[in-house]
């Protein structure tokens, strides 16, 4: 199989738009302020991290296919739209690309307010909001907007679908139907939603938001970021408890090196976070929380963790970067990059978050 | 401000809420027509979205596709439709 | 590892299919299901599952669950918690399982395509979150039950494999797209085995949500015929166990079909609306055949995605014709969903098994309340019941958002 280099990211979080802002919130170390979000019926609001207003340099609002799109589509293009900057760049005739959207909750806005019409109103639910709330939106408006993308695909999962997601990226670059592929995690939230998230465990602050990875096999696009490897999916069955999945999954990440960073999914001390706690508890080296500060973005959080290790790399503060993904309850799957020679349009400017889509 | 000219402006707020419309009532225009080419870009869902809406808020019903056709074509035609209807209702005692 | 991923074989693998599982308003398993689809059947009832009276279409092809469930390695109280769509998988699933003989294993992989997943119990969350919203209990199960991963993971503990879970959910292309992704994983030599196929319950969100597009038909589904006025909304499941050729040869496995092609594509015209001259559709059937090295003339029937709208069927009767050139008038095609309705998430695979049906049993299934023809389709749209030898099917899934998938089947000789 060819080496596949990573040619870009994107990411909108509660830290705003742009690789920039998640970078710099990153570097800060300090928690994202969350914010209360009404919660009918309670005597207290549920707690969450939302994604501010769009700045004006955001242009894509304008289009037909965005018109009627939620907020998770918005932060999917533009993540998207972040990470395959450099690509479309590169090229005069735009890149054929491959475009795999994976999530976890998914369109949660428009389900909630159009059942809610359909079950509380006189039977007058609103057509629009209906096909926005299929999981394959946001990826088939991304895609028309983009134009030139022969496939796209939804997968749907726990945070470690994000990894699958890759893998996959990584096969669809192998078939070269493709010219590079982008893999996007996207979530969103209401207070339903976010009521479930508390309800599977009330420590977890739900966030929203989008991370994107653009892959290609031309070392000239390169950011100076390689992927190393993908470990296999371990399983959570009955035969494999989640935590000795965790532990198989950094076993098969074999023992980094020591001045490797590590990107891991814990959030401080809550009991979804003890599996991956017990599987890294000696590692000694540096590591990297995003939820600790960007809060529970799901599948979006697990898009952070991969960005994060790329930008930290793509930077020149690590030479490789680990990311462990031990997801809620499906499969723990981790992944490594390593430092590479960037293409060289990447030489004149380090600076990857200066993009207006 | 005139009654119709009240109708109008409710009319057009309703199109910018339920359409998701990127412009302001204030901004959309009274002629422009709604769908095909040179139109604001609207399609079969927006036009469906409009009929519920309009049967939620007036009671008016747009039985058919051909219907929807003549009565959606722009703002003045909706607002035209709307007025007939409002003032066919008999009086409220 | 998934990557760097071991090298494929030199020369793929063909890929056969040692068992078929069914569920669907016709009847719970192929026996049931086979005899429905060749006689023809239409299985549309009035909707108890949920309060339609306010529904301008208040008709579906709903599925009979049997109350006793297969005999399952799960603890009656976890039987006790499966939801429709996770008993309609695990019927189909169960029956796939036996049938092929697999023993249980640690590294099966499960890929599955869904739309809806639990979605119904979503709403029961829903109801009680928003009707009694101190009231707790309950609502954890719900909220990790009506996760597809979550239901795929349950189904898999009952039968005893233990591989890792791919949902896919590109809408109505999802079942496809699952058996697709399976028969990828087996040519590139990462697995000898994989049970594949998809599920979908009915639920109250999609089928008032169509019926707020007024996509459904209130007459009845006549793909095809030129006063076809809407889809019908089914529900089922249908999964197959897939292996290469040397795994079935080896254990000495009854083969009943073969997947030869598959191709998938995006058609960025509208979300929920296909291009009218079905360009992508037209990709798609053209890339599947190019995978599985014939060309139009080698196909001996089409199961049509045919869905009974005015767009789809139109779009795709144009993208047939293209396709086939001159093969075309003498092509046979029908679609299922005039039977089942539409199963959203498993009807690509259903419409799979279907073709294998057909091919072993040397029939085609009719196109059902056919009466006037619509001059776009110039095939030969089945109109009765036939016997025929069928050597190679296509069948069509194309998806709200544009996905599209197509598959090759083989008849086994």
């Amino acid at each position: 199989m060819s080496q596949v280099f990573v040619a870009g990211m994107g990411a909108v979080s509660p830290a705003g738009w742009g690789m920039a802002a998640l970078r710099e919130a990153l570097a800060g170390g300090r928690p994202i302020p969350s914010q209360a979000m009404e919660r009918p019926g309670w005597p207290h609001p549920l707690h969450v991290r939302l994604v501010p207003p769009a700045p004006n340099s955001v242009s894509f609002f304008g289009h037909a296919r965005l018109r009627r799109a939620s907020v998770i589509t918005h932060y999917a293009t533009y993540a998207v739209l972040e990470a395959v900057a450099r690509c479309r760049q590169a090229d005069s005739t735009p890149p054929r690309l491959g475009l795999i959207s994976c999530l976890q909750s998914g369109c949660v806005e428009y389900s909630f307010r159009f059942f809610a019409e359909a079950v509380n109103d006189s039977g007058f639910p609103s057509p629009l909001l209906f096909p926005e709330t299929v999981f394959a939106a946001p990826i088939s408006h991304v895609a028309a907007l983009l134009g030139n993308v022969p496939k796209a695909t939804t997968l749907v999962g726990d945070p470690a679908v994000f990894l699958q997601g890759v893998a996959l990226g990584c096969d669809w670059l192998e078939e070269s139907e493709v010219d590079a592929v982008v893999i996007v995690g996207s979530e969103e939230t209401t207070w339903l939603h976010a009521d479930a998230v508390w309800h599977l465990e009330h420590a977890v602050q739900v966030s929203t938001g989008a991370g994107a990875i653009c892959l290609t096999r031309r070392p000239e696009l390169s950011v100076g970021v390689a992927l190393a490897s993908i470990t296999d999916v371990h399983s959570y069955t009955s035969g494999s408890s989640r935590v000795q999945a965790a532990e198989a999954m950094r076993r098969q990440l074999l023992s980094p090196a020591l001045d490797e960073l590590l990107c891991e999914g814990t959030q401080g001390g809550q009991r979804s976070d003890a599996a991956e706690t017990a599987a890294w508890r000696d590692w000694v080296g540096p590591r990297l929380r995003p939820k600790s500060i960007l809060g529970e973005g799901l599948m979006a959080a697990a898009a952070w963790q991969c960005v994060a290790a790329c930008d930290a790399i793509a930077t020149e503060r690590f030479q490789s970067a680990a990311v462990s993904l031990v997801g809620s309850n499906q499969q723990a799957i981790g992944a490594r990059f390593v430092a590479c020679k960037p293409g060289p349009t990447q030489q004149a400017t380090r600076e990857l978050g200066v993009f207006s889509p | 401000m005139t009654e119709s000219k009240l109708l109008r402006d409710e009319i057009k707020a309703l199109m910018v809420e339920n359409l998701m419309l990127r412009l302001s009532a204030e901004e959309l225009p009274d002629d422009q027509p709604l769908f095909g080419p040179h139109g604001l870009g609207l399609d079969s869902v927006d036009a469906l979205q409009l009929v519920v809406a309009l049967d939620k808020k007036y009671g008016l019903k747009i039985p058919d596709p051909d219907t929807a056709q003549k009565v959606l074509q722009n703002v003045d035609t909706i607002v035209a439709a709307v007025a007939k209807h409002l003032a066919a209702r008999p009086a409220v005692a | 590892m998934l990557y760097p991923a071991l090298p494929p074989p030199a020369e793929p693998p063909r890929i056969v299919v040692t068992g078929a599982g069914v569920v669907s308003a016709l009847g719970i398993g192929w026996e049931a299901n086979e005899l429905g689809f060749r006689a023809g059947r239409p299985a549309f009832r009035p909707v108890t599952q949920f309060d339609v009276s306010r529904q301008r279409v208040q008709v579906a092809a709903e599925v009979d669950l049997p109350d006793d469930l297969p005999q399952t390695c799960l603890a009656p109280r976890q039987v006790k918690r499966l939801d429709r769509a996770s008993r309609m998988l695990l019927l189909a699933a169960v029956e796939a399982w036996r049938q092929t003989g697999w023993e249980a294993h640690e590294d099966i992989p499960w890929v599955l395509g869904t739309t809806a997943g639990g979605m119904s119990l979503g709403e029961a969350y829903f109801r009680q979150a928003v009707q009694s919203p101190l009231h707790h209990r309950g609502q954890p199960t719900r909220a990790m039950l009506y996760q597809s991963h979550v239901q795929a993971r349950l189904v898999a503990d009952t039968i005893g494999f233990q591989g890792p879970v791919t949902i896919i959910s590109n809408a109505c292309a999802s079942g496809a797209n699952a058996l697709g992704r399976a028969w990828e994983l087996l040519r590139r030599g990462r697995a000898q085995r994989v049970l594949s196929g998809g599920y979908d319950a009915l639920c109250q969100l999609v089928f008032s949500g169509f019926d707020s597009l007024r996509s459904m038909s209130p007459t009845t589904c006549r793909p095809f015929d030129a006063r076809r006025d809407g889809l019908r909304l089914g529900e089922g499941a249908a999964v197959m166990a897939l292996e290469t050729l040397d795994s079935a040869r080896r254990r000495g496995a009854e083969i009943l079909g073969e997947i030869a092609g598959y191709a998938t594509t995006i058609d960025l015209h509208h979300l929920t609306q296909p291009h009218p001259a079905g360009d992508a559709a037209l990709a798609c059937m053209t890339q599947a055949c190019n995978s599985a090295e014939i060309g139009p003339a080698a196909v001996g029937y089409v199961n049509a995605h045919g869905t009974g709208t005015l767009l789809n069927d139109s779009s795709e009767a144009i993208a047939i014709r293209r396709w086939a050139g001159t093969c075309a008038a003498a092509l046979p095609v029908s679609s299922s969903k005039a039977a089942v309705g539409h199963l959203l998430g498993a009807a690509g695979a259903i419409e799979a098994v279907v073709c294998l049906m057909a091919m072993r049993g040397k029939w085609l299934p009719p196109q059902l309340a056919f009466e006037i023809p619509d001059p776009v389709c110039t095939f030969s749209v089945l109109d009765k019941p036939r016997d025929a030898v069928v050597d190679v099917a296509l069948s069509n899934s194309f998806g709200f958002g544009g996905v599209n998938a197509t598959l090759v089947l083989r008849r086994w000789v």
